[in-house]
């Protein structure tokens, strides 16, 4: 266990710093601040319903903000390293393959728990200012936005392992990111189309299911997410079946 | 395998497939290679581009698994974790993260290679100094030369005190200085009894610094020969390259 943790471990240590340290996650964190204070202007329109309209545009932001983050970090975190030939660096150590998977998928992990952070707290500051306190469930919604991001990384990951290009992996991602928010009914209209159990409707279940994440429209509707254990066991499902399919790939790969 | 061999190729052959629209393409980098490394030796894997020297470089750094064939690495497959731990790689033009000092790269690699932080932080110090990159201390990798490139690669190649170094194109893209500078540190790795292999197009280079070369043309072994034969010998090892090669 040793073998296979340890190396993961500083895999993932030192990731998680390139992430902090590269450009981009600076400029992620400039934007989200841009806009979020920039959603003042929709909780003056909402009048009435200044900390609703705030809330919910504010975590809608920081969810938009982390996807685009996750999705980049994840599609380039390999590729980037096979691209610059650091990777001959890391697989001529004794670092397992799928040690280092896990280390590079943990670190997007780390840095988007990082990026929500950040943007909470630029969040939390503007409700603050508005006399509008942040509770209990906005820090649930947190956690849940967590979740679909980690979930969506993983899968960007399984992608980035058989795709031509870091961009094309993005642009999957953002495709199943989209088509994931309506799984559900695309379920409904592939059995519609191709009968109950066709190929079809086996095709659209693979789509994960990000309606149950969607913990700030639970805060309107109650039970519309999924129960906390639920939630966290059906992302760590799609974790581990990423992790192993990306893993299957690169264990294939020479480079 | 000797005990005497840090390294033997056994009718290696690498064939790789090129991704092609239907069917993949192969292409033979290696074919038939059988020849051994003598420990504490500085061999010169000399051949023109595409003879497959960075093919047997990654094939003994386990990098790549040999499509017929075995290779011995220090007694077991190179792809063994202990084998990596005894064992240091220079790719050709390595390249590191930008934003970080050259002692953070350091401790990086040692601690992939197994060393704890304790280990690591004199070893990365030691290795610094030894290939002259202590007054860089502070600078960022993206404020380093071709040269200081180099030689942080060898570093990261040396951090944890391995038997066998790898190095691929050591040389290239350096100025004569710098070419010089490497020269006398590949010598000093013999010196601590470390066995060496280089991969060069550049005869002269070879001549100065090898024990032995092995010469390579199109995937195969077509000589080997030792660094007393080439000094005897009118014209150097570039009279006995063409013969080979021709």
């Amino acid at each position: 266990m040793k073998a296979f943790f340890s190396p993961a471990l500083r895999v993932a240590s030192h990731s998680l710093r390139l992430h902090l340290r590269d450009r981009f996650f600076g400029l992620f964190l400039l934007f989200a601040l841009l806009l979020i204070y920039s959603s003042l202007l929709v909780g003056v329109m909402a009048v009435y319903q200044e900390r609703r309209a705030l809330m919910d545009f504010g975590l809608a932001l920081m969810e938009l903000m982390g996807l685009a983050f996750c999705v980049y970090a994840s599609a380039t975190a390999v590729s980037s390293e096979v691209e610059t030939k650091t990777i001959y660096l890391v697989f001529s150590r004794p670092v397992p393959r799928h040690s280092y998977l896990l280390g590079k998928m943990l670190a997007v992990f780390g840095a988007a728990a990082v990026l929500l952070a950040a943007t909470a707290v630029m969040h939390s500051s503007l409700l603050l200012l508005r006399g509008h306190a942040p509770d209990g469930l906005y820090f649930a919604a947190l956690g849940y936005s967590w979740l679909k991001l980690t979930l969506i990384s993983s899968l960007v990951f399984a992608v980035s392992m058989f795709s031509t290009s870091a961009l094309s992996s993005m642009v999957i991602g953002f495709i199943l990111w989209m088509l994931g928010h309506f799984a559900p009914e695309t379920v409904f209209m592939a059995a519609q189309a191709g009968g109950e159990g066709s190929p079809l409707e086996f095709l659209a279940r693979l789509i994960p299911n990000f309606q149950l994440f969607n913990f700030k429209d639970a805060l309107d509707v109650p039970g519309a997410a999924a129960p906390p254990a639920l939630a966290l066991a059906y992302a760590a499902a799609w974790w581990a079946g990423s992790y192993g399919f990306a893993w299957a790939l690169l264990r294939r790969k020479e480079f | 395998m000797s005990g005497n061999e840090a390294a033997v190729f056994d009718k290696v052959g690498k064939t790789y497939l090129l991704p092609r629209l239907g069917r993949p393409q192969p292409l033979e980098a290696v074919k038939g290679v059988s020849f051994g490394i003598r420990r504490g030796e500085i061999l010169g894997l000399l051949g023109l581009n595409g003879a497959g020297k960075t093919t047997l470089m990654k094939l003994m750094a386990g990098l790549l698994a040999p499509t017929s064939g075995t290779v011995r690495v220090l007694g077991s497959d190179p792809r063994n974790p202990e084998t990596r731990r005894r064992t240091g790689f220079l790719p050709e033009l390595p390249y590191f993260y930008p934003r970080y000092r050259p002692a953070e790269a350091l401790a990086y690699y040692a601690s992939l290679s197994g060393m704890d932080r304790a280990a690591a932080a004199p070893a990365v110090a030691s290795v610094m100094a030894k290939v002259g990159l202590a007054p860089h201390a502070d600078k960022r990798i993206s404020e380093f030369s071709k040269g200081m490139m180099q030689r942080l690669g060898l570093a990261q190649a040396l951090v944890h005190s391995p038997d066998l170094v790898m190095l691929d194109e050591p040389a290239s893209g350096l100025d004569p200085i710098a070419i010089h500078d490497m020269r006398v540190l590949i010598s000093g790795l013999r010196e601590e009894g470390r066995t060496v292999v280089l991969s060069s197009h550049s005869i002269s280079e070879l001549e100065k610094v090898a024990d032995r070369v092995v010469m390579l043309s199109r995937g195969g072994v077509v000589s080997c020969v030792e660094s007393s034969a080439w000094r005897g010998a009118e014209g150097g090892l570039e009279t006995l390259f063409m013969e080979a090669v021709r």
